[in-house]
């Protein structure tokens, strides 16, 4: 058989995602928790900031809306 | 040797490479239009119709700048996810901590449960004007909703949602019907202007509004979580940015259609208040047809919304609590996962049957809510896909970060406007 037969007899398997073998995955818990590194730590940081700072926010409109504040 | 096994199921055999792909790809689609599609939910309904009616075609060229930004936020969701096999919520707990992954969860429980109310609002809203009691609508959506998840296993629960995602092609029979002007609709989708009024607190609203509807944060647990219980193998990553995208391009054009089903109020100078009396008062002019279709497409959209949402809830919860998660088992084997999926359709349906229910601040709330944890949710997800120490080639390169820090900063600046606008609410009008 030559390299055309054996290309036009070559068969392709396709397999379903949920009934193939199951894949090795990239585990994070073999790395545990992320590094603290500057640009994770200002990230966080600044992520924390926008938080409180948007919660004194909702509660202050939350306030006037019920008339506790004016 | 089986050849003619059920084609998109199990496996079979091809001749070719080109085959082969198109069977691969056909055996992957789902998730990336699903996450997209549901995200035209009964919010992003209301949101585009209303922007539609407000402003005509001036705001099509937001949907163009949103087309790539919602694309390159999910497709770092398909990484992580093919990548780690595992949900957004268990990342963010296993690579943050008990802290910000406890907090990510309660936000996004919170978020979604107000979101499925008014899901469920919406519902009650669109059958009423067709005639049905929502004492007989809500329940009944509840049910249905409920028996599909639980019923059948992953594969027939997707092929359904899929078929419900394209009934949405409707929208765009709606929009060629509205002749909303070829001409109009090309410039104003190209180039950026202003409404007519120029900046207003309301528009500011609204565009944040569509920001917010066109990337939620339960998108980014969904598709992920959606990902890792198909069970994606990295050979899938392709073409599961491939089902991202046409999702993505999908879902812009049907909002796209929503707006100009909505710009013949703003041609006519009628006044709206929201998609269901938008679908009564344009009947005179559009048709019955016309009417009731948006009337059900209300009801697809938020059926459509309400099982993504809770989905992606459960799946993050038992993710977190350790729970057997996974559509792939049946309910005596992922007890947990499935009552808190039907526990949280039920309470959801039954608070929007209480009478003088205070949906509107509920609709309110959402926003808001949304507006604080989508930057936090795309922050974790940046700094997920910059973990070169776990990801290696999957992590972000130069020009993703690039894009992506731009699209956190303005969402950080909208979010910072919208609660400047709260605080000051005469600033701006």
């Amino acid at each position: 058989m030559n390299i055309t037969e054996a290309t036009i007899n070559q068969n392709f398997s396709v397999v379903h995602p949920l009934f193939d073998k199951p894949e090795k995955k990239l585990n994070p818990e073999s790395v545990g928790q992320m590094k603290m590194t500057k640009s994770v730590r200002y990230s966080l940081m600044v992520l924390r900031l926008y938080l409180i700072c948007m919660i004194v926010v909702a509660f202050y409109r939350t306030f006037v809306i019920a008339g506790i504040l004016h | 040797m089986k050849n003619k096994t059920d084609i998109l199921t199990k496996s079979r055999s091809v001749k070719s490479p080109f085959w082969r792909n198109v069977i691969t790809f056909l055996m992957v689609f789902g998730p990336g239009l699903i996450v997209m599609e549901a995200d035209n939910d009964a919010g992003a309904v209301s949101a585009y119709t209303q922007a539609g009616a407000q402003y005509g075609t001036k705001l099509l060229w937001l949907l163009l700048i949103l087309l790539p930004v919602t694309y390159f936020c999910q497709e770092m969701v398909v990484r992580l996810g093919i990548a780690t096999g595992e949900g957004h919520a268990a990342m963010i707990y296993k690579r943050f901590g008990k802290w910000w992954g406890r907090f990510s969860l309660f936000d996004l429980q919170l978020v979604n449960f107000l979101t499925l109310i008014t899901e469920f609002a919406a519902i009650s809203l669109a059958l009423t004007k067709m005639g049905i009691s929502p004492y007989i609508s809500v329940p009944t959506s509840a049910v249905a909703l409920i028996y599909v998840v639980v019923s059948g296993g992953y594969l027939r629960w997707e092929r359904i949602t899929i078929v419900l995602c394209l009934l949405d092609i409707t929208w765009f029979i709606l929009a060629f019907i509205s002749h909303p002007g070829v001409a109009n609709v090309a410039r104003d989708t190209i180039i950026p202007s202003m409404p007519k009024g120029g900046i207003t607190s309301d528009l500011i609203f609204l565009i944040v509004g569509i920001i917010g509807t066109t990337i939620a944060p339960w998108q980014l647990f969904f598709q992920q979580s959606c990902i890792a219980d198909k069970k994606l193998r990295f050979k899938d990553l392709k073409f599961e940015r491939l089902d991202t995208f046409i999702g993505a391009v999908f879902t812009v054009l049907v909002a796209g259609a929503m707006m100009l089903v909505g710009n013949v109020m703003y041609t006519k100078g009628l006044t709206y208040e929201d998609p269901a009396q938008m679908a009564t008062v344009l009947a005179p002019f559009l048709g019955t047809f016309a009417k009731n279709a948006v009337l059900l497409l209300m009801c697809n959209a938020a059926v459509l919304g309400t099982m993504a949402i809770s989905l992606s809830s459960s799946w993050a919860y038992g993710e977190v609590m350790g729970w057997d998660h996974t559509l792939c088992k049946k309910v005596k084997e992922a007890p947990k996962f499935y009552a808190f999926y039907i526990g949280a359709i039920a309470l959801a349906a039954s608070i929007v049957l209480i009478p003088n229910a205070p949906l509107q601040a509920i609709i309110l709330g959402v926003q808001v809510l949304a507006g604080l944890i989508l930057p936090s949710a795309i922050i974790f997800l940046q700094l997920l896909l910059n973990d070169k120490e776990l990801l290696g080639e999957f992590a972000n390169k130069r020009w993703n970060n690039i894009i992506n820090w731009i699209i956190i900063i303005v969402l950080f600046i909208l979010s910072v406007i919208l609660a400047v606008q709260v605080m000051l609410p005469n600033l701006f009008s």
